[in-house]
C-alpha cells in the first residue's frame, strides 16, 4: 500500500520509493529508503508527519503516495 | 593557526556550539536551515587559538539544496585541518549517516555527541566507546547549550593527527571503488575515495567533471568476482548504486552503532513533542490555532484597547478618558495638556482604555525622546542660537531620527513574539500546516520560513530562500518577500494609520495596521499564483522537512535576537536615516539659486520643485496632483524610502514640521505631524475625507509593495538567478502601482470595483485559456505576421 493509506501509529516497512532520482536521494538522506522503518504520526489533508529513526519528517501528499510500504512483520 | 569546520545535520546544534566556542552571538533557531552561509570565528580558550567555521546543516554530502552545496564545497576545496562532526545524540542513527560519508574524506574527523543531557534525561544510555571503536575516530559527549564537554572536545581536536586517510565503513564495492579511485588519483584529486564513492552514486557534481562519466563506465564494465553485483553490472538493468550504498550505510549503523544505545524507550511510544503535535498540527484545529496566535501577537503589540476590556466597538466603550476624569485638558486637534507629571505617567498606560505592552513601551520611550529633544531645542533657543540652526537640529535631525526611533519598542515586542515561536519549534509546524494551502498557489510550505522572516527584514529572508530546492519557487518567493511588511515599514503603517484615525475618526489604528499586513499577504499570494501560472510555470515542488523537537524558548537566544535587532535599528537611525533627513532638510531650505529659505518659503526649495515634477506620476494612486501645493511631500517621502524605508516617516516628519502645519508640542511619533499635514492639505484642496483616506491607504499599500530598500535590492540581485533582477524591479514597480491605484479608486468611489473585477476576470480567463491550450498567443502572432507579409507582396 502507499504510505498515505498506512494506519496511524503502526510501524511500517518501506518497500519502494517511486519518485525521481533527486528526491529519492533526499529522502534516503533523511532515512526514508527501501528497507527502513517508519511510523505515521499525523495526517493533514494527505500531508503527513512520519517518524523515521528518532526524527519527525513532514512530507506532502504527492510524495507520501509514492512511498510504498507494508506492515512490519510482528514477532510477538 | 589551525582551522576546524563544524559539520552536521540541520538543527543539530552547530551554531549553538559555534557560539559556545567563539563567544559569538550568531542567530540560533529551532528549525532546520537557520544557517545558510558559512561563518567564521576564533576559539581562544585552548592551548592555541583555532579558527572555527560554522557551515550550513547538511543531511548528506550529496546536496539537495543550494545551501548544502556551500558545506560540501567548503570541506572539499578549503582543506580544513579537521572536521568537528556534530551528532545529535537524540537522533543518533540518522545523524551518523552523514558521519559515514565524512569518514570517506582524507581529513581528520572528531565527533561531538551533542544533546547528551537530553538523552540522559530520557533514561537512555549511549556507550561512547562502542561508537569510537566502530567509527575509528574520537567521540566526545558535549552539551553545546550548557557548554559542557566543549573544552575536552577542543583539546582532543587540537591533538588529532594532521593526516587521516578516508575509509568506507561498509564492504561490497571495493574493486569498483579502487578503479574509480585510480581515475581521481591520476587527476591529482585529494580525497579520491570520497569522489569515487560519489561518482559510483551517480552524483551530478561528479559526473560534470571531464572524463568522469567515461571512467565510471569503464570501471563498471570490468567484471570482478569480489563485487557483490558483478553479474548485474553487465546486464540490461543497471544497478542503482546510490540506493545500494545508502542501504549499506544504514545497515552498518544498525549493526555496529545501534548496540551502543541501551535502555531505549519502546518504538511506538509517543514523545512529548509528538503529544504537542497532536494538537498543534491537528487536521482541523491547526489553522484556527495559528490564526488566533497571530492575532494575539498583533493585539499585544499594537492595540490601544487591551483584551478588548473597553468593549469591541465605540458604542460599548465605558472607560473614561483622562479628559473625562478631569486630569487633563483637551487642547483640540489631538493634543492635550496633562495637569501634573503623575497624569503624564498614567497616560503611558491608560487613556480611555488600557494599552497593550507594545503601546506602553512606545509611550515610555516617546516621553523620554520628547524631553530630550525639548531640552535640546529649549537650550538652543535660550542660548540665542540662530533660527536656522534651531530648525536644523530640532526639525531636521531630531525630528526625523526620533520619529523613527519611537517605533523601536513595537518592533522589538513583535520580534520577541516571533522569536518565541521560532525558538520553541512551532514555526516549522506552521510550515507543515500551511503547506496544503500554499500548494494551491504553487509553492511548498517550505517557502513559509523566508516569508515570515520578511516581517523582520527582507535581507535575511531573501538569503534564507537558499533552503528552497526549486529555482522557480525561489525566484517567486524572493519577489514577494518585500510584501511581507518589514520592521522598517512598520512606522509607515502605524503613523499613517494613526493619522487617518485622528483626522477622520475612522476605525482603530491597530485594525488598520492588521488589515494592511493582510493586504500585503494577499498581494503576495495573488502574485505567486500569477507568476506560477505565467512566467514561472512549473510543478509545485515537493515538501519534505524535518520537524525539530519542541523545547521551551531559551532566554539567552531571545535576548540575542532582540539585541541584534536593536543594534541594527539604532545604527541605521544614526547613520543612513540621519544622513538622509539632513539632506532632505537642507534641500528643502535651499532654493535653486543656493539661497537659504525660512520654513514659510519651503515651497520654492529645490526639493519642492523636484517633488512637484514627479507628483503627477502618483495621481492615479491618489497622492499626486489632487493633493495640491503640499502633495509633493508624499512623492518625496516615497522616493527617500528607496534608501531605507524608515526614511518615509522621517522625511514626512521633517517636512511636515517645516510646512508649519505642525504646531505645539506632541509625541515625536510622526502621527501628529501626519495629522496636521492631512488637515492642512484638506483645508487647502477641499478634498473629501473618503477620497483622502483612500489616498493615504493607497500610500501605505504602495510603499509596502514597491521596490524595497537598497540593501534588500542588492540581496535579491545576488540571490536571484542571472538576468531575473531587472524583471523583478519592474515587477515590484508594476505591482505597487496597480495595487495603489486599485486601493485608491475603489476606496474613494466604490464603483470602479466593477471595472477591476471585470479586468481581473478577463486576465484570469486569458491565463486559464492559454494554459489549457485553447488560446495560443504565439500562434495568433504568427498568423498575423503571415497576413502582414501576404499583404505587402
Amino acid at each position: 500500500m502507499s504510505l498515505s493509506q498506512a494506519p496511524k501509529g503502526e510501524a511500517m516497512l518501506v518497500t519502494r520509493v517511486a519518485v525521481d532520482d533527486k528526491m529519492r536521494r533526499h529522502l534516503g538522506n533523511l532515512g526514508i529508503l527501501a528497507g527502513s522503518e517508519l511510523i505515521p504520526l499525523a495526517y493533514s489533508d494527505g500531508n503527513m508527519i512520519v517518524r523515521v529513526h528518532d526524527a519527525r519528517i513532514a512530507i506532502d501528499s504527492t510524495v507520501a503516495e509514492n512511498i510504498i510500504v507494508r506492515k512490519m512483520p510482528s514477532f510477538a | 593557526m589551525k582551522t576546524f569546520a563544524l559539520a552536521g545535520n540541520p538543527n543539530s546544534g552547530k551554531t549553538t556550539l559555534f557560539n559556545a566556542l567563539t563567544g559569538a552571538t550568531a542567530h540560533v533557531g529551532n528549525w532546520p536551515g537557520v544557517t545558510v552561509d558559512k561563518r567564521e570565528g576564533v576559539y581562544k580558550k585552548g592551548s592555541e587559538p583555532v579558527d572555527i567555521i560554522d557551515l550550513p546543516g547538511i543531511y548528506s554530502l550529496s546536496p539537495y539544496t543550494p545551501e548544502e552545496v556551500i558545506s560540501r564545497n567548503y570541506i572539499l576545496d578549503e582543506h580544513p585541518d579537521g572536521i568537528i562532526n556534530i551528532v545529535d545524540a537524540t537522533n543518533l542513527e540518522r545523524n551518523l549517516y552523514l558521519t559515514t560519508q565524512l569518514l570517506e574524506m582524507d581529513v581528520p574527523v572528531i565527533v561531538a555527541l551533542n544533546m547528551m543531557d537530553e538523552v540522559d534525561k530520557s533514561g537512555e544510555k549511549i556507550d561512547v566507546s562502542v561508537l569510537e571503536k566502530a567509527l575509528g575516530v574520537s567521540v566526545v559527549p558535549v552539551s553545546a547549550l550548557k557548554g559542557k564537554g566543549v573544552k575536552e572536545l577542543m583539546e582532543r581536536a587540537i591533538e588529532m593527527p594532521s593526516e587521516r586517510k578516508g575509509k568506507t565503513v561498509y564492504g561490497g564495492f571495493e574493486s569498483k571503488l579502487d578503479r574509480l579511485k585510480e581515475f581521481y588519483e591520476s587527476e591529482n584529486f585529494s580525497s579520491p575515495l570520497f569522489h569515487a564513492v560519489k561518482l559510483l552514486e551517480n552524483d551530478e557534481l561528479e559526473l560534470e567533471r571531464r572524463g568522469a562519466l567515461n571512467a565510471r563506465e569503464t570501471a563498471l564494465a570490468t567484471k570482478s568476482v569480489s563485487d557483490k553485483n558483478a553479474e548485474s553490472a553487465a546486464t540490461a538493468d543497471p544497478v542503482d548504486y546510490e540506493a545500494e550504498i545508502a542501504d549499506a550505510r544504514y545497515k552498518f549503523i544498525a549493526a555496529e552503532l545501534s548496540p551502543a544505545r541501551t535502555h531505549r524507550r519502546p518504538k511506538n511510544a509517543l514523545s512529548k513533542s509528538d503529544k504537542i503535535d497532536k494538537v498543534m498540527t491537528h487536521r482541523v484545529w491547526a489553522i484556527p490555532i495559528f490564526l488566533v496566535i497571530m492575532f494575539a501577537i498583533f493585539h499585544l503589540t499594537f492595540s490601544e484597547n487591551l483584551l478588548f476590556l473597553n468593549g469591541f466597538t465605540e458604542s460599548q466603550a465605558w472607560m473614561p478618558t483622562l479628559v473625562d476624569l478631569g486630569l487633563s485638558t483637551d487642547l483640540g486637534g489631538g493634543n492635550q495638556e496633562y495637569h501634573n507629571f503623575g497624569v503624564e505617567i498614567l497616560a503611558i498606560f491608560y487613556d480611555g482604555a488600557v494599552f497593550s505592552p507594545g503601546v506602553i513601551l512606545t509611550n515610555i520611550l516617546n516621553l523620554i525622546l520628547d524631553s530630550i529633544s525639548g531640552g535640546i531645542v529649549g537650550a538652543m533657543e535660550s542660548g540665542g542660537a540662530a533660527e536656522w540652526a534651531v530648525g536644523l537640529v530640532g526639525d531636521g535631525i531630531l525630528g526625523g531620527i526620533f520619529a523613527v526611533l519611537g517605533f523601536l519598542p513595537q518592533i522589538l515586542v513583535l520580534f520577541l513574539f516571533f522569536s518565541i515561536l521560532e525558538d520553541s519549534g512551532y514555526m516549522a509546524r506552521i510550515a507543515f500546516v500551511l503547506d496544503r494551502i500554499f500548494r494551491r498557489f504553487g509553492v511548498s510550505g517550505r517557502a513559509f520560513m523566508p516569508m515570515i522572516m520578511g516581517f523582520g527584514c527582507s535581507v535575511p529572508a531573501a538569503i534564507n530562500t537558499r533552503t528552497l530546492a526549486d529555482e522557480k519557487e525561489r525566484t517567486a518567493t524572493i519577489r514577494v518577500i518585500p510584501f511581507f511588511s518589514c520592521g522598517a515599514k512598520l512606522p509607515i503603517l502605524t503613523a499613517v494609520a494613526g493619522g487617518i484615525v485622528m483626522a477622520f475618526g475612522i476605525g482603530n489604528a491597530d485594525v488598520i495596521t492588521f488589515l494592511m499586513y493582510l493586504l500585503g499577504i494577499c498581494a503576495a499570494i495573488v502574485c505567486i499564483l500569477l507568476m506560477r501560472n505565467t512566467s514561472l510555470k512549473g510543478e509545485t515542488p515537493p515538501f519534505i522537512m524535518e520537524l525539530p523537537a519542541y523545547h521551551s524558548p531559551r532566554f539567552k537566544n531571545l535576548m540575542i535576537h532582540l539585541w541584534d535587532k536593536t543594534k541594527h535599528f539604532v545604527k541605521k537611525a544614526f547613520t543612513i536615516i540621519f544622513a538622509s533627513t539632513l539632506i532632505v532638510w537642507l534641500f528643502s531650505h535651499i532654493s535653486w539659486d543656493w539661497k537659504f529659505l525660512p520654513d514659510e518659503e519651503m515651497q520654492n526649495s529645490i526639493i519642492a520643485s523636484l517633488g512637484k515634477l514627479i507628483q503627477p506620476l502618483f495621481t492615479p494612486l491618489g497622492f499626486g496632483s489632487q493633493l495640491g501645493q503640499f502633495g509633493w511631500v508624499f512623492a518625496v517621502a516615497a522616493i527617500t524610502g528607496l534608501i531605507a524605508k524608515e526614511n518615509v516617516i522621517a522625511t514626512f516628519t521633517t517636512l511636515a514640521i517645516c510646512i508649519g502645519a505642525y504646531v505645539g508640542e506632541g509625541t515625536e511619533e510622526g502621527i501628529e505631524e501626519l495629522f496636521k499635514l492631512i488637515v492642512t492639505i484638506q483645508a487647502d484642496t477641499g478634498i473629501s475625507s473618503a477620497e483622502f483616506t483612500a489616498a493615504l491607504i493607497s500610500f501605505i499599500a504602495f510603499n509596502m509593495t514597491t521596490i524595497p530598500c537598497f540593501a534588500a535590492c542588492a540581496t535579491a540581485k545576488a540571490e536571484l538567478p542571472k538576468g531575473k533582477f531587472k524583471w523583478t524591479v519592474l515587477f515590484w514597480l508594476a505591482t505597487s502601482y496597480i495595487i495603489g491605484t486599485m486601493v485608491y479608486t475603489i476606496g474613494a468611489w466604490i464603483w470602479p470595483l466593477a471595472i477591476w473585477v471585470a479586468v481581473i476576470a478577463a486576465v484570469t480567463t486569458l491565463i486559464v485559456l492559454r494554459n489549457t491550450g485553447k488560446f495560443d498567443v504565439a500562434k495568433i502572432f504568427k498568423r498575423k505576421n503571415k497576413a502582414d507579409k501576404g499583404g505587402t507582396k
